[in-house]
């Protein structure tokens, strides 16, 4: 498979900077010099999103169970990499689990790399919070439950297909680790806000794009917090959960210094201390690291 | 063979249907719309077509479907479904596929109309909820049958025949566990719809009306972030466009070559039935309350139509 044909994933756990990043991809795709909607990202798919397997199957992913769809899923997205002669970006919030302990979820096979995006742990429980409508204290918990999964078929359907998060340091190592089989890159969401032109430059280079330093540069102002966060007050952005009040909330790091109690920040610390440590979000007496200087 | 009666088709079967309505296998020998047999479904049996993708290949005299590790089916001429089940696989799956893949697919190659959602009886008039999977077009029927005095014709495909009649499908609603725990529906009456889905038949005998009944009245449902129930006629090209984004399955539309007679369809529904689009909470509201403004509403309306 040649190497514009395939598809790269924009891996993270949830509320980590991929949509971010997908403004900015898109921006710099477009070349426009104006903001891209916030509604039409359209230059990425979801690897939930069910509409991908009515593609696939010809018939509604309803009928068929989530351990049924989790096994059709590997099948599905090699085919998708091999159906258009072009490069694909998918989004997706699953670790890379093994299947039935057998196969990845990610074919090798098809696949031009992973940009993964890693957050402090701290921050995501506060953010992934509001998200999901719950307290930190679920969240946190979530986080630490190695069976974690979000969507599926409970209750009323939605659109996405059960996600299988695991906790959260086993999704940072599913993705990271040697045995992962694929080309990553790690993105730290926090280099993303300090470091926003080279972090976005060694990106995007990773995704073979020749783009200008002045587009990348257009495409980083265009996708600024506060602009993303002024386009959801005026349209609804189509993306957000329907329990969420909004989806660019704060957008900010270091939150965790005024939000988590001193019991919650030892909690994620004590379950997610290797990749914390790592990462570079605690320091070696197992400390938060604070993270404030800007490029 | 067994024989069926099901959208006015009689039907032979291989595969017992329990969920259709059977009739006296002397009655339907020798003339069935449909028979359903047992044998190779093989996809290179269909010539090729552009229609196609993993698991399935579609041109108006063959289809062919996979449903991973279950089953393949080939359809010819809109006449013959052959079933070709994987090892092992159990018979609930197997009709719950036909149900919702083979069965349309025939019906849209004899130029029924399919719309996706249920249908009721009420007065003289048929009516019809519209709304895509799994957002509680079935809790609403059922919500509905349980209040009052409407007659079921079918649930989640609302076939039409040209002169705009709603053909009666089989007595059997489908519902999810928290929506029999909320009607109070006995329990001991269900039945799995498949094994590894958390899905039941809920028998509906008593309450089916097998004559096919006019369309006059169409609510198309949609669960939204509003806190109440809003319900908003909808007049002109509105209509049209709603009910093609309604219409059951278009990619078995287009791949039977079908898509121009669906538009026409669609004008003409448009035309003739009144369209109301309902908007209602995901959350936090009671079906049985919805159900009565839904009743209320439709008191109205039939008012109107006669």
């Amino acid at each position: 498979m040649s190497v514009n044909q395939g598809i790269f994933w924009l891996s993270s756990y949830p509320k980590s900077g991929n949509t971010w990043f997908r403004m900015v991809l898109a921006s710099v795709l477009s070349q426009s010099s104006q903001p891209v909607n916030i509604n039409e990202i359209n230059i990425t798919r979801h690897a939930s999103d069910r509409a991908l397997f009515v593609e696939a199957l010809g018939f509604n992913s309803y009928l068929l169970s989530e351990d049924e769809l989790l096994r059709l899923r590997p099948i599905v997205y090699k085919w998708y990499s091999q159906k258009k002669p072009q490069v694909q970006y998918f989004k997706i919030h699953d670790a890379n689990i093994y299947i039935d302990q057998l196969i990845r979820l990610i074919p090798q096979e098809g696949c031009l790399g992973a940009l993964y995006f890693i957050r402090n742990p701290l921050d995501i429980a506060i953010s992934f919070a509001h998200h999901s409508n719950i307290t930190i204290d679920q969240s946190i918990h979530l986080m630490c439950d190695k069976d974690a999964k979000i969507f599926g078929n409970t209750g009323f359907l939605g659109m996405q297909l059960q996600q299988y998060l695991l906790s959260w340091s086993q999704h940072v190592k599913s993705w990271t680790a040697k045995s992962n089989d694929l080309r990553v890159m790690c993105i730290r969401y926090e280099d993303m806000h300090l470091s926003p032109f080279t972090t976005f430059k060694k990106a995007i280079q990773f995704l073979n794009l020749d783009i200008s330093d002045q587009v990348i540069l257009m495409a980083i102002e265009h996708a600024r917090f506060e602009k993303l966060q002024h386009q959801e007050l005026q349209q609804n952005f189509r993306e957000k959960t329907f329990t969420q009040k909004t989806f660019f909330r704060k957008g900010i790091i270091g939150d965790w210094e005024q939000t988590l109690k001193p019991v919650q920040i030892q909690k994620i610390i004590d379950h997610h201390q290797a990749e914390m440590l790592a990462y570079g979000y605690i320091d070696e007496q197992f400390k938060p690291i604070r993270l404030h200087t800007k490029e | 063979m067994h024989t069926y009666f099901a959208y006015q088709f009689m039907i032979s079967s291989e595969l017992p249907l329990p969920e259709l309505c059977s009739i006296d296998d002397s009655i339907g020998e020798g003339h069935p719309h449909l028979s359903i047999v047992f044998g190779q479904a093989r996809r290179e049996n269909v010539p090729h077509t552009d229609i196609q993708s993993l698991y399935y290949q579609i041109e108006p005299e063959f289809c062919w479907f996979e449903v991973p590790n279950i089953t393949c089916f080939l359809i010819k001429h809109g006449r013959q479904i052959i079933i070709e089940p994987f090892p092992g696989v159990d018979e609930d799956s197997l009709r719950l596929f036909l149900y919702t893949i083979c069965l349309p697919l025939v019906l849209i190659y004899h130029d029924y109309f399919l719309l996706h959602g249920g249908a009721i009886h009420s007065g003289e008039e048929g009516v019809a909820f519209l709304s895509h999977f799994g957002q509680g077009k079935s809790t609403l029927l059922a919500s509905l049958l349980k209040q009052s005095h409407f007659r079921f014709l079918s649930d989640d495909i609302c076939v039409l025949n040209q002169d705009g009649l709603i053909l009666p499908g089989f007595p059997a609603l489908q519902l999810r566990k928290d929506a029999i725990i909320k009607l109070d529906i006995d329990q001991t009456t269900v039945k799995l719809i498949r094994p590894t889905l958390q899905k039941w038949y809920i028998p509906t005998h008593q309450a089916f009306y097998s004559a096919p009944s006019m369309l006059k009245i169409i609510y198309i449902v949609d669960p939204t972030n509003r806190a109440d129930v809003l319900m908003t006629p909808l007049v002109g090209l509105k209509k049209i466009q709603y009910l093609k984004k309604y219409t059951y399955h278009s990619l078995l539309v287009k791949g039977l070559g079908k898509d121009r007679l669906y538009f026409h369809q669609c004008a003409i529904l448009a035309a003739r039935t009144s369209v109301t689009y309902v908007e209602r909470p995901k959350q936090g509201f009671r079906w049985d309350e919805f159900a009565h403004l839904i009743e209320q509403d439709l008191q109205d309306k039939v008012l109107e139509c006669q």
